[in-house]
């Protein structure tokens, strides 16, 4: 649908802002940490089954283990810091062969490893291990460049 | 046997009073038996906006603590309606004086009565609301395109949810088209998708609604009204679902009607 009409109102009716979208997208936002912050149990029991599941591969630290919502610039995301302290032998070979890529696509695993040893890198006192978007990890790599060159 | 709906919105002055009042009048033009149920106590209105302030004798409270013989005497009937009642709310009263376990009997008595129990719900999330949504069979929340009404419905629909009242259904009142069009009002779309629950349908601004009110005499008995045809609309789904789904009624503004004029489709994407 050609709109002659709001073409002629953004020519002669002056250049009002399109506050539509501010309002859809801070809506969006406010409510993903609303609904999690109004459901008590919600973030509660997340945790619980994050470190049910981490536990079967790595020991970690689950009492200085951080997480939460964060607002970063225009999304938001869940945040886990989680020290580990060591990784099952067992569990590293079992998932090494049942997680085996395909030959097709071996180079699968790789930005993995290198997220990984960027978070070693950056905090020695333990090793993290992130759970963010990729975008969200790439912004987060380039702001920590940012802030110590 | 008849059904509970309850008018609900978490924000206050969205038109949750002003939606029961045509709900009711609309659902009793079309031969249903209604009651309306004034549930915000202490800050009663509903009788105001039907016009019917001034024959009350008995009021929720007294139904409730038992001062009146059966319900049926604190009853308002609406004369100008063939089968459409007010059971008001006690306006020196506060919201405790009822509880949702008398609630929630007190609305299984009142739908083996009626078609429709309309309850109008006060704003907020706390004991009045939880009165008003206790017997309540289905839900209608009523919203505004605008951020800080959205916000509390999605919490509505939340505490709804918790207390399995499942599927409410999403009536977007004051809307304003050309604004929408303009980019300067959420659309119907966004409002659907941040909230994610069925549209029962859509009330256009109309400030026919302020004189409706000032004679105490609801929109939807206009038939020029186009919020009143709005209203028309919904009481058509509410009464068969299978009826077409929700849509903006006709525009009529001078504007409006330019637009259509100058507005040519050239592509498949329409508005909305």
């Amino acid at each position: 649908m050609f709109d002659f009409f709001s073409f002629f109102n953004r020519i002669f009716g002056g250049s009002r802002e399109d506050t539509r979208s501010a309002a859809r997208d801070r809506l969006r936002l406010v409510l993903v940490s609303d609904r999690a912050t109004v459901a008590p149990h919600l973030m509660e029991s997340l945790r619980n089954e994050l470190i049910e599941v981490i536990s079967r591969y790595m020991e970690i630290d689950t009492r200085s283990m951080q997480m939460g919502l964060e607002r970063h610039e225009g999304a938001m995301a869940l945040a886990a810091n989680i020290p580990v302290r060591s990784v099952h032998r067992s569990s590293a070979e079992m998932a090494a062969v049942s997680l085996a890529p395909p030959p097709a696509a071996p180079r699968q695993a790789q930005p993995e490893a290198s997220e990984t040893a960027d978070a070693v890198s950056a905090r020695p006192e333990a090793a993290t291990a992130r759970l963010e978007s990729p975008r969200l990890a790439a912004r987060r790599r380039t702001r920590r460049h940012k802030r110590r060159p | 046997m008849g059904k509970v709906v309850v008018i609900t919105s978490g924000k206050g002055g969205v038109g949750k009073t002003t939606c029961t009042a045509n709900l009711g009048a609309g659902l009793a033009l079309g031969g249903h038996s209604v009651l309306l149920v004034d549930g915000d106590i202490g800050l009663r209105n509903l009788d105001l906006v039907m016009g019917l302030e001034n024959r009350i004798v008995f009021d929720l409270v007294d139904v409730v603590e038992r001062k009146c013989r059966t319900f049926r005497q604190a009853l308002i009937k609406d004369k100008r309606f063939e089968n459409l009642h007010l059971l008001p709310a006690a306006q020196s009263r506060d919201k405790d004086a009822v509880s949702p376990e008398q609630m929630q009997a007190l609305c299984a008595e009142l739908k083996q009565a009626f078609d429709f129990v309309l309850i109008d719900s006060p704003a907020g999330i706390e004991h009045g609301f939880r009165n008003a949504v206790a017997g309540a069979d289905e839900a209608i929340v009523v919203t505004n395109p605008e951020v800080s009404a959205i916000r509390d419905a999605d919490r509505i629909v939340g505490l709804l949810e918790a207390q399995e009242k499942s599927n409410p259904r999403l009536v977007i009142n004051r809307y304003k088209q050309d604004m929408a069009r303009r980019g300067q009002m959420l659309s119907i779309q966004d409002v659907k998708e941040i909230l994610g629950i069925e549209l029962l349908g859509i009330v256009p601004e109309d400030e026919g609604i302020l004189s409706a009110s000032n004679k105490g005499q609801p929109a939807v008995m206009d038939r020029a009204s186009r919020a009143g045809e709005a209203y028309r609309q919904i009481v058509a789904r509410l009464v068969d679902p299978s009826s077409p789904p929700a849509g903006m009624p006709a525009s009529d503004s001078w504007m409006d009607r330019l637009r259509r004029v100058f507005t040519v489709s050239v592509g498949s994407s329409g508005a909305h």
